[in-house]
């Protein structure tokens, strides 16, 4: 069976903006960013009111 | 070596993916996955707390910038660049919690954050099937123990969702229905398999369980994908997916290894995909017994035939003894 594969790649990441994720998810934002190796991090929050 | 291999002998494909050789194994003093602090090593997130991020995996076994690859293809060979792509999700900033603890929101986000996944992933041309997953516990592979899935966007359908959706195919072709809308009534009827339900959602050993205490969860309404529920759907989704980490959790008193993943519509475009697909989530604990894994072995492996050592009755029931024994 599969396995993550997973580890550290510190490295410095584009700037990211929130974008609201379309209900019906709710109260949900999303920051997506790139990294300099071209990997993308994607943070989702929950924001009351959002949705 | 990052390439797409095809067995002629068996009509499918296999990747190759030689650098995941290298990746991390069970490191000892540092996850990963965990926030980064001031001052401290970085880690794959680049933020002091979390709720819930995704991210492409250092080690794809599929990849946006696949390599061409290194043997050319051939009529009796064919390969193709391991294209598509491999997300982590990481459900939570505490190192030692699991799914099964996750508060309810968080359950819910999650939910809310496959479907967006799905949804963004499936857009992508290259990618024709999007599957959100979780390897628990080091029985089955698992090389870090922060709680997260991943979800992979494969270049094609894989070969047990298809082999399902020529099942599912081939029974609407003969009466009309989709097996698994007939198969949700069924269970709900007879009862003796399900395990848990709430509104819109029911859970089952099925009538013809690979693995001992597999279960089986399905909206009871016709809905293909994640991003076909709604709010209310995904409430129900949550809650029972819950559920049912919580029952294997509690079942031997310990934390229950498994295999979850959703099976939904195929993200190619054709329409055809529609009536035939009916999202479910597969949960494939490799126990049969406290001590005993379920190994997959000659039958299994050699013949692609499954041998189940407890009757799906009889393991619904003791999944059911340890749902009542949550409340």
């Amino acid at each position: 069976m599969s396995t993550s594969g997973i580890n550290a790649s510190p490295q410095d990441t584009s700037e990211v903006h929130d974008q609201r994720v379309e209900s019906p998810a709710r109260d949900l934002v999303r920051a997506t960013e790139t990294r300099p190796d071209g990997r993308r991090l994607t943070r989702y929050r929950r924001v009351p009111g959002e949705s | 070596m990052t390439e797409r291999r095809f067995d002629p002998t068996t009509g499918e494909w296999v990747t190759f993916a030689t650098h995941r050789q290298n990746r991390t194994y069970k490191p000892a003093a540092f996850c990963p996955l965990c926030p980064t602090q001031p001052g401290e090593e970085p880690t794959e997130i680049p933020y002091p707390d979390f709720e819930v991020v995704t991210f492409d995996n250092l080690f794809p076994s599929f990849s946006p910038y696949a390599p061409v690859p290194e043997v050319a293809s051939t009529d009796l060979y064919p390969t193709a660049p391991a294209v598509g792509r491999c997300e982590v999700v990481v459900y939570s900033d505490d190192h030692t919690a699991t799914f099964s603890d996750l508060e309810p929101d968080r359950v819910r986000m999650l939910v809310d954050v496959w479907a967006d996944r799905t949804a963004i992933l499936g857009a992508d041309p290259d990618i024709s099937y999007v599957m959100p997953f979780e390897n628990k516990g080091e029985t089955v592979g698992t090389t870090l123990s922060h709680p997260h899935g991943q979800i992979y966007g494969y270049p094609e359908v894989p070969p047990r969702p298809r082999r399902e959706l020529q099942a599912s195919e081939a029974y609407h072709s003969r009466v009309g229905r989709c097996v698994y809308c007939d198969v949700v009534r069924r269970e709900l009827e007879d009862g003796q398999r399900v395990v848990a339900a709430v509104e819109g959602w029911v859970a089952w050993v099925p009538f013809a369980a690979r693995f001992p205490y597999e279960v089986r969860v399905a909206p009871t309404s016709h809905r293909p994908a994640l991003t076909d529920l709604d709010g209310s759907e995904r409430d129900g989704l949550a809650s029972i997916l819950s559920t049912v980490a919580r029952v294997y959790d509690r079942l031997w008193r310990f934390s229950l290894p498994y295999v979850m993943a959703f099976h939904q519509r195929p993200t190619d475009g054709d329409p055809g995909w529609g009536p035939i697909s009916h999202l479910h989530v597969e949960f494939c604990p490799p126990n049969r017994a406290p001590d005993r894994l379920k190994y997959l072995a000659g039958s299994e492996l050699a013949g692609g035939a499954f041998v189940t050592d407890v009757a799906p009755e009889n393991a619904a029931a003791e999944l059911r003894s340890a749902r009542m024994a949550l409340r």
